[in-house]
């Protein structure tokens, strides 16, 4: 049975007239409609089914109008002839063969006759497409990869940072500092208040505080003749014990064994034992305005073993400068007392702090970062998958790591946003193409440990020998990681948490400074006893006094020192660098460099503006109140 | 090659090319018309024929098809690779017995 073809020969409005007119006659106005194939195939009058024959061929070339016109004329013409011939039009249907053929090569063939611009365009587009699509499947197939990837948290760092510090009980300070901490509450006493001697205005009240807590003070001098710290992340001892004594906002409920992220651990011990070291100090100001020597060396001391237990194994940053803070309140102690009181101490009193401020921490105030680098691999390990071999790459709880993280990266990715469904399919789309931009775990692993060890290294000896090369390799790397968009996302974990090792390690020697001068003090205590006058250069207090005459950390020259109006002066030529005769900066604290090593023009940049004048090391200067501290002990409903 | 050779004696339309193709070749290349088309839109692409609107010598119009230069060159370089194919075909004994009117 010959096939039959759909053919409707009627559809013709001027609408359709309009289409099939060449833009030349209708330029003339004539809709001719001469390319309308229905109209042709119509008026040739062929037998069935050769019409829908010609239709069909025609329009499924999906070529161009005139194309099909040409196409559909020759199509006519042919079947005229088989039909002038004597063959059927059902015959010539059947040798003309598949009209889904014919209009397939044909189109093929005539889109080869087209001009070149049209060709280039179509190969541009499919050219555009095909990329279109590798890019589609290459994405897809990076999102999968992206989103099948996870974390695993190997290492329990907490747990490791306790085991460093575990040790038995009875060595441990801390369950005596924590007792005292229970007992003291939230009462806070500034040593300061006792400046002004008994006519001050809070010395009553801290009078009253101070023998109120007598037994916290016992616990804590107690506490530091114990040769560890013996604080713990996340100890549960701590919830139960301050739980007992009602003192529940002392600590949150974090557990070693939860192991949530090392960086969020909250350091509540030692940051409370700033307090309580206040108080020791407080009192120590106490003893030496009532004569008490000895409790001014007790209480010093105790401060100094504070100091000291802070620096235990696997410190974290943070546990350490508190540790350089604490330091800072004994040698301020010590200044005041031999400033205000020196009759306070006898010499043999004097000769024992001077050891005990020599001996402090062997001698040797550098900082440890072993913390630090623990606080970034755990970081790797919670952004990271791990592929058994120290790489992996990140995933998408990394990417909100990072984000959370800070430090300029992009917050698109924080938790706050992905709870935003609005923000979530953003996310969910941008995520795979971000992680590809961000460096393999390998790679920030690497440059974070080896750009510690850089600086670590150069950091070697006093400041004046630090390596200034290598200082600014790094200062260049990190402004290279801050500025250039590639380099931050690759290495974002790394720019993010490199501690600002430079000016760590100046507050090192920050604390040798004070050091130096505390024994310099003595020294020059000891002195005017013997001699009934102050010295005319620190060189006459060596060696009897003195091992050597104290370096100015700043540039490796000895100490200064004047005597001024019958006092002695010890100052250090400070953040500026220039000796203004042991002048006093205008403003309070402004002349204490920020930034010690070697000095370029650009060092500049490390310190104050308003850094004119000296770091008076002793006597310390009284200072106002700051706005910022309470005026007045505050009453607690323990006291 | 057989249209364009069948083009080497004078312009064509498409109906009598498939005529000619099969009596030529006794019914051999006696192809598909729904193929013959495509065939001459490509061969036009190539540049190989030009075709052109007659009306003139019917009733009705009917597109012709000549050979161009180029058509002519690449018909004389198609004969003659075929004729070195044959003579190698024959030289191998594998021709004579299909093509063996010419000697029996």
């Amino acid at each position: 049975m010959a096939p039959t073809y759909d053919f409707d020969p009627t559809a013709s409005n001027w609408l359709v007239r309009a289409y099939h007119t060449p833009v030349q006659d209708a330029l003339r106005g004539h809709l001719s409609a001469r390319l309308d194939v229905r109209r042709e195939i119509a008026a040739a009058a062929l037998p069935l089914p050769l019409p829908g024959l010609v239709y069909t061929v025609v329009r499924r070339s999906r070529l161009w109008r005139r194309e099909q016109h040409d196409v559909a004329r020759e199509l006519i013409a042919h079947f005229a002839d088989g039909l002038a011939a004597g063959t059927s039009g059902d015959k010539l249907a059947a040798d003309f063969g598949s009209p889904e053929q014919a209009a397939r090569l044909i189109r093929r063939a005539k889109l080869r006759s087209r001009p070149l611009w049209w060709r280039s365009a179509r190969a541009a587009t499919r050219l555009f497409l095909a990329a279109f699509v590798a890019g589609l499947l290459t994405y897809s197939a990076m999102a999968a990869r992206f989103y099948w990837g996870r974390p695993i948290i190997a290492h329990n760092y907490w747990h490791e940072i306790n085991a460093a510090r575990r040790t038995s009980n009875d060595q441990r300070a801390w369950p005596l500092y924590r007792e005292a901490l229970i007992k003291l509450g939230k009462t806070e006493i500034l040593p300061e208040w006792l400046d002004d001697g008994p006519s001050g205005k809070h010395w009553d009240e801290a009078m009253a505080a101070l023998a109120r807590h007598r037994e916290s003070l016992e616990l804590m001098r107690e506490g530091a003749k114990r040769p560890h710290f013996g604080w713990l992340l996340g100890d549960p001892a701590d919830h139960a014990a301050t739980a007992a004594g009602h003192q529940e906002w002392m600590f949150t409920q974090q557990s070693a064994d939860d192991n949530e992220d090392l960086i969020s651990a909250l350091l509540q011990g030692p940051q409370e034992i700033r307090r309580v070291s206040r108080l020791l100090a407080a009192d120590a100001r106490r003893a030496a305005i009532a004569g008490q020597g000895a409790t001014v060396l007790e209480d010093v001391t105790a401060i100094l073993s504070l100091s000291e237990q802070q620096f235990a194994p696997a410190a974290t940053l943070v546990e350490q400068l508190i540790g350089i803070a604490i330091f800072g309140q004994a040698t301020e102690a010590v200044g005041r007392t031999l400033a205000d009181y020196p009759a306070a101490l006898t010499d043999e009193q004097l000769q024992h702090l001077a050891h005990r401020i020599a001996a402090y921490r062997g001698g040797t105030l550098s900082l440890d970062f072993t913390s630090e680098r623990m606080i970034f691999d755990d970081l790797l390990q919670r952004a990271y998958t791990d592929d058994g071999n120290g790489d992996g790459r990140i995933t998408r709880d990394g990417l909100r790591l990072l984000a959370d993280s800070g430090g300029g990266g992009s917050a698109l990715f924080s938790s706050s946003v992905a709870r935003d469904p609005k923000a979530a399919w953003a996310v969910l789309v941008a995520s795979p193409g971000v992680a590809a931009l961000v460096g393999s775990r390998r790679e920030n692993r690497e440059l974070y440990h080896r750009l510690m060890d850089e600086m670590i290294a150069a950091h070697q000896g006093p400041p004046w020998q630090w390596d200034r090369k290598a200082f600014d390799a790094y200062e260049a790397r990190m402004c290279e990681m801050a500025t250039k968009t590639s380099e931050h996302l690759k290495y974002w974990l790394v720019a993010n948490m490199l501690p600002a090792l430079a000016a760590r390690n100046s507050a090192g020697e920050r604390s040798v400074q004070v050091r130096d001068a505390a024994e310099v003090a003595i020294a020059l205590e000891i002195w005017r006893r013997r001699h009934g006058e102050w010295p005319r250069e620190l060189a006459e207090l060596v060696p009897d006094l003195l091992p050597a005459v104290p370096v100015d950390r700043t540039d490796g020259k000895p100490l200064r020192y004047v005597v001024r109006d019958g006092q002695a002066l010890v100052y250090s030529i400070g953040a500026d660098r220039d000796d203004d005769g042991g002048r006093a900066s205008g403003i309070p604290d402004q002349s204490i460099p920020t930034w010690f090593g070697p000095e370029t023009p650009a060092d500049a940049m490390h310190q104050p503006s308003d850094s004119d004048g000296d770091w008076i090391l002793w006597p310390p200067r009284k200072e106002p109140p700051q706005d910022d501290e309470p005026t007045r002990p505050p009453e607690t409903p323990g006291d | 090659m057989a249209v364009l050779k069948l083009l080497e004696s004078g312009s064509r339309y498409g109906y009598e090319l498939v005529e000619a193709l099969a009596s030529a070749s006794d019914g051999v290349l006696d192809m598909g018309q729904s193929t013959l088309y495509p065939l001459l839109y490509n061969l036009e692409a190539q540049g190989l024929v030009k075709a052109e609107w007659r009306d003139a010598t019917s009733a009705r119009p009917r597109k012709y098809y000549a050979l161009t230069a180029k058509g002519k060159k690449r018909l004389a370089h198609d004969v003659a690779q075929w004729r070195a194919v044959e003579k190698a075909m024959r030289g191998l004994g594998v021709l004579q017995p299909a093509l063996g009117g010419a000697t029996g």
